[in-house]
């Protein structure tokens, strides 16, 4: 595993370091929050909020991969909920947890991969606009949610799921170490791979890609692959944090995804793009969420506050690409 | 000058016009009188295409000077040319296919005093416009269903309706069938009977005998034995002017060894572009591809390489067919491809010349876990930079988009050097580029062609196909004319060829 | 044109008749997908021809038609907005809490549709002028416009019983047509005339057409695009009035995924995703139509209610396919 070595902590210093401006924000706001909202920077909150923040993280690492290439995917919230359904379906349906726990799990991650190659097929075979075709198959896979349960909570679900989003090793939380896992492999995959190349190759310019003989299309049908197995990683924390299957889980997402994206420093336009900085986005949008809410501030005006700053990020990100 | 001043409605004098220091007219000048057609002929980037754009407001002269309707005329956009009554008609249409020939007459500036613009009432307006013209056109047609020809007269009634004084024919009769040309021609005779004054420019040279009072030879971007009567001068004369003799460009030409048969591309149909095309490359030749605009030159290429579709015919390398062409597949075959839009189709413009250049060659260059090769990459990119000749600053952080026109030309051609082409496929490869980076590409392709490399080389400069090639195709309307071995080049040949209807 | 297609190649490809098909689709699929579906449903509840069940149809149709008339503009200059169902739930509470304080119907529908002008215009702003993703910025301004709406009357649900809600939703015209869709076939009318008979209408087609060839042309191109999301914006004001009153309620999930329904029902009346093609009338009316015949029917047929989402997303997975072949190659 010699080549393993390239890929130590210092690449991931580095990564970071080039997400500026996400780094700006994240501190600025840290130390603003600290200093004006009271009980934010005690260390069982800020604890409180990486932990929230790993089923963001791997929502927004997914997300990038498609803003890579100029799109957008609305489906990941479906793909929360129809795993949650499922998994739960799978778990409570009297196999032992032994069984049912390892197939459950199994069955959440492979929905993931099945509507992301729906979204991909019906973007690279189709043609189809990245943002219909994700909301079509978005609304097909709630609804199948909603269908199955008619739209009740699958309680009860094993202790030893529970213990997914509850255990720790050496006293990190296990979807800490999912989120941070994954945000791994995908960050090895975009910057250091020739994988990754191509993506940012693509999301370039497509015509310059396919005349160059790269795998247009096979690449942009995996970005789709990847959204909706982190989509599929993030449902099994939520629905073990609540030991049940919930049919609306993740509904409300979409913005602090699309939120933490752009904040990190990845441009719909596509083809520039900071997986590092999602990170960061990510965990900035559920201290915004947590210091907020520790302000009394009521969940609808952090909703306006998020839209809002969607807008302006963009917009300053549209300037700074201008002046360069 | 025999006619009074009174007639003359455009006086050019002295136009000179630099692109960055260099100069792409110089001293023009001539005069436009009432009612009469000036054929401007002259080889491809003789500065045609930039007299017209200084005239039409999208380019600002130099120096020089403008006289419309006898008074000083200095537009700074397009708009101001159309106020003028200046009207142009490219070979490019600027239709909107969705709306109708009526709708398509008005859009830009609706019917004067009318808020509302019923269907009827559009039509019957552009049907008084097309009537004038004596143009049998529906005007509640879809610009969609129309042929180009069809098209071109919808543009020509619209330029008519802003009350164009003087028009601008750029190529108009290259998608035109044998009997729209006629209506076209008719037209025209129309118009200079009405008074209104008409600058044709064509490679069509029988058509702007025919049609035209008057003839221009621009070479260089300089006129050449200035404006003259049409029946004055003769279709080989003008030849001669066009061609003339070019000084300063010194091609490096090396013998090689020519081997067996490469590519072979049999009977490429694609209605109404490409006609049945046959052309055969072999190892170590260089092959060049000359023609006129849309003679089919960039169409053939496109579709040998599987970038547009073709209807029909058959591809073969060395020796094995090639069913379904496409750009991965050619790339494994090792066969690169330049496209004559470097900046869209060759570049990613906001990435560094190493990400650039490794392009192409990005699946080699894997460590295990298919890790990038970085140190490989850089490596690699460095050599493809000194061997080329690349000027630039750090290639892994020069940004393609800051290098000037020579240098991206040397990193698209660069980001093939990698594959060791067997067959290299170039289109317009020293368009826009200087005369230093030219002669480094020259001598590029040289040595690609001397280690066996099969070449075809596709340009509209005559001059550097007689430089460089062994061998020189020419196409015109879709096939190919006729070809010629070295011993047979001169430009005059080329021409004649290109020219044959 | 006789002469139109003379140089057609012989052969279609696959690819060609499957455009072939969807062309066909587009100019009488229409009338017979609404044929089948009416019979359809004849056949499974012999109360769905009803005279009564006729009207409810339209008066089902109209605030999504409405709406779906405004957004025929932002589509046909290539753009799309998502920001609808928050405008409709925004000017839902201001019109609510306004005629609850005394404002007259006339009163409510000029401050709705201003309401929701102001809102397109945010939208038409940043995306026309700063040439941002449609997409980002009318999701942004979805999420804070609804934000603000509730932040307005906190987390509480609105009822739109007053005199003017009553009397929107009761009055019937010449005693038999219900005064709401008078309204709409007054903005169905008025939008159709305005993309068929003025000049704006010509010009938002030939920018979704080819926006770089209107530029040169010299159409104010940014002046149109920014119409096209104000026009929106002020007609999505509309419809949520309207519907605010018909549902007589308007609570903080008011109107939510809306939006989906309403671009769908514009895509399947033939309205491009890809711009430059489509009508308010009778396409995106059409297809607001089929869907609620659809929606419509599902209910008379006692379907599993939550499968009403699975049909509404396959039916935008279809539309949005075919349109995907049939403007293939046009969009440039």
């Amino acid at each position: 595993m010699k080549d393993l070595r390239d890929y130590d902590f210092l690449k991931h210093v580095k990564g970071f370091a080039s997400a500026q401006s996400a780094i700006v924000f994240f501190i600025v706001y840290l130390i603003v929050a600290a200093l004006l909202v009271p009980k934010f920077a005690n260390a069982e909150n800020l604890v409180n909020i990486v932990v929230q923040s790993s089923e963001l993280i791997l929502l927004a690492c997914g997300m990038t991969f498609v803003f890579l290439n100029g799109g957008i995917d609305f489906s990941q919230i479906a793909v929360i909920a129809l795993g949650s359904v499922i998994g739960a379906q799978i778990m409570v349906s009297g196999l032992p947890p032994a069984v049912g726990v390892p197939l459950g799990v199994l069955a959440m991650l492979c929905l993931g991969l099945a509507v992301g190659a729906v979204n991909g097929l019906a973007v690279t075979l189709l043609k189809m606009p990245s943002f219909v075709a994700t909301m079509a198959t978005q609304l097909v896979f709630s609804g199948a949610a909603l269908t199955i349960t008619r739209s009740k909570t699958i309680p009860r679900l094993p202790r030893a799921f529970g213990e997914i989003a509850r255990g720790s090793l050496f006293g990190v939380q296990y979807p800490i170490i999912i989120a941070l896992a994954v945000f791994a492999v995908l960050a090895f995959l975009l910057n250091r791979t020739i994988y990754g190349k191509y993506i940012t190759s693509i999301g370039t310019n497509h015509k310059t890609a396919k005349i160059s003989g790269l795998p247009v299309r096979l690449t942009i049908f995996s970005l789709f692959l990847i959204s909706g197995l982190c989509a599929a990683f993030a449902s099994i924390i939520m629905t073990a944090r609540l030991r049940g299957g919930v049919p609306s889980l993740g509904k409300d997402m979409l913005m602090d995804v699309v939120a933490a994206v752009v904040i990190g420093g990845t441009s719909v336009a596509g083809g520039e793009g900071n997986i590092h900085g999602s990170l960061i986005g990510a965990v900035l949008v559920l201290m915004l969420n947590n210091s907020l809410n520790l302000l009394g501030v009521s969940w609808y005006n952090i909703m306006l506050c998020k839209g809002l700053l969607v807008l302006i990020i963009s917009l300053l990100a549209l300037w700074q690409r201008k002046r360069a | 000058m025999a006619a009074t001043n009174r007639d003359v409605v455009l006086k050019i004098d002295g136009l000179n016009k630099n692109f960055d220091g260099v100069r792409v007219l110089r001293d023009v000048g001539f005069s436009l009188r009432k009612g009469m057609v000036l054929g401007v002929v002259g080889e491809n980037g003789a500065g045609k295409s930039t007299l017209l754009n200084v005239l039409g407001g999208v380019y600002q002269r130099t120096s020089g000077e403008i006289e419309l309707f006898g008074e000083k005329y200095r537009p700074r956009e397009p708009m101001d040319a159309t106020r003028a009554g200046i009207a142009f008609i490219h070979q490019e249409l600027n239709l909107f296919t969705n709306l109708t020939v009526a709708e398509n007459i008005f859009v830009d500036e609706g019917i004067r005093g009318r808020m509302f613009l019923p269907p009827k009432l559009l039509d019957r307006k552009a049907k008084t416009i097309l009537d004038a013209l004596a143009i049998d056109l529906d005007p509640a047609a879809r610009v969609e269903d129309l042929t180009m020809g069809m098209r071109q007269m919808v543009e020509i009634a619209k330029a008519v309706s802003k009350d164009a004084k003087i028009i601008f024919f750029d190529e108009p009769t290259t998608s035109l069938s044998t009997s729209e040309k006629e209506t076209l021609f008719k037209l025209i005779r129309d118009f200079a009977a009405k008074g209104i004054s008409m600058i044709y420019i064509s490679h069509a040279l029988d058509d702007v005998f025919m049609l035209c009072d008057e003839v221009l030879v621009i070479r260089d971007g300089e006129t050449v034995g200035g404006q003259v009567r049409s029946g004055a001068i003769t279709k080989d004369e003008a030849i001669n002017r066009m061609v003339g003799r070019k000084i300063g460009q010194i091609y490096p030409y090396v013998e090689k060894t020519v081997g067996e048969v490469l590519l072979d591309v049999k009977g490429i149909v694609r209605s109404g572009v490409l006609d049945g095309v046959s052309i055969a490359v072999r190892s170590g030749e260089i092959v060049g591809l000359f023609g006129l605009m849309g003679a089919g030159r960039t169409e053939l290429a496109r579709a040998i390489y599987g970038v547009d579709p073709f209807d029909s015919g058959r591809i073969e390398f060395k020796g094995r067919a090639i069913a379904d062409p496409d750009p991965m597949l050619w790339v494994r075959e090792k066969v690169a491809f330049i496209t004559e839009n470097r900046r869209d189709e060759g570049l990613l413009l906001p990435k560094t010349v190493v990400d650039n250049i490794s392009l192409v060659n990005l699946p080699h260059m894997r460590k295990r876990l298919a890790v990038l090769d970085r140190a490989g990459q850089s490596a690699a990119a460095a050599e493809t930079v000194s061997k080329l000749r690349i000027k630039t600053g750090d290639a892994n952080r020069q940004i393609v988009r800051n290098l000037s026109g020579g240098n991206q030309q040397k990193v698209v051609i660069g980001k093939w050097l990698l594959i060791r082409p067997d067959l290299f496929i170039l289109d317009e490869p020293t368009r826009g580029v200087d005369v230093g980076s030219k002669f480094d590409i020259y001598t590029y392709i040289n040595a690609l062609a001397a280690s066996g490399t099969g070449v075809l080389f596709i340009s509209s400069e005559m001059e550097e196909l007689v430089g460089v090639c062994d061998r020189i195709a020419v196409m015109c309307g879709g096939r190919i004319a006729g070809e010629l071995e070295r011993a047979q080049f001169s430009s005059e040949a080329l021409l004649k060829l290109a020219l044959e209807k | 044109m006789s002469a139109a297609r003379e140089e057609r190649p012989q052969a279609l490809s696959r690819l060609d008749r499957m455009e072939r098909l969807s062309e066909a689709f587009y100019r009488y699929g229409l009338y017979i997908v609404l044929l089948a579906l009416v019979v359809l449903f004849y056949a499974l509840n012999s109360n769905f021809l009803s005279a009564n069940n006729a009207v409810n149809l339209l008066l089902q149709t109209s605030s999504t038609g409405i709406a779906a008339a405004g957004l025929v503009f932002v589509m046909l200059t290539g753009g799309i907005d998502i920001s609808i169902s928050a405008v409709m739930f925004i000017t839902a509470v201001i019109s609510t809490v306004l005629t609850d304080m005394g404002l007259g119907l006339i009163g409510a529908i000029a401050v709705s549709i201003a309401c929701g002008a102001v809102i397109g215009a945010v939208n038409g702003f940043f995306i026309a002028k700063l040439k941002m993703t449609p997409i980002i910025v009318t999701l942004a301004v979805m999420y804070s416009v609804r934000g603000l709406a509730i932040g307005f009357i906190g987390v509480k649900t609105l009822f739109f019983t007053n005199a003017v809600g009553a009397y929107l939703v009761k009055t019937r015209i010449l005693g038999y047509i219900p005064l709401i869709v008078v309204i709409l076939a007054v903005v169905m009318a008025l939008c159709q005339i305005l993309l068929s008979r003025t000049l704006l209408g010509k010009q938002m087609y030939a920018i979704g057409n080819n926006r770089s060839g209107a530029q040169k042309m010299g159409i104010a191109v940014e002046k149109r695009i920014f119409s096209a999301y104000v026009l929106c914006g002020a007609l999505a004001g509309l419809a949520g009035l309207v519907s605010g009153a018909q549902v007589g309620q308007v609570s903080p999930a008011f109107a939510v995924g809306q939006e989906f329904i309403i671009i769908s029902a514009a895509v399947l009346g033939g309205v491009s995703l890809f711009g430059g093609k489509g009508k308010a009338f009778p396409g995106a009316f059409l297809g607001v139509l089929i869907i609620m015949c659809i929606e419509n029917g599902l209910v008379m047929a006692r379907t599993n209610m939550y499968a009403y989402t699975i049909v509404r997303g396959c039916v935008i997975f279809v539309a949005v396919m075919l349109d995907s072949f049939h403007n293939k190659g046009e969009t440039r």
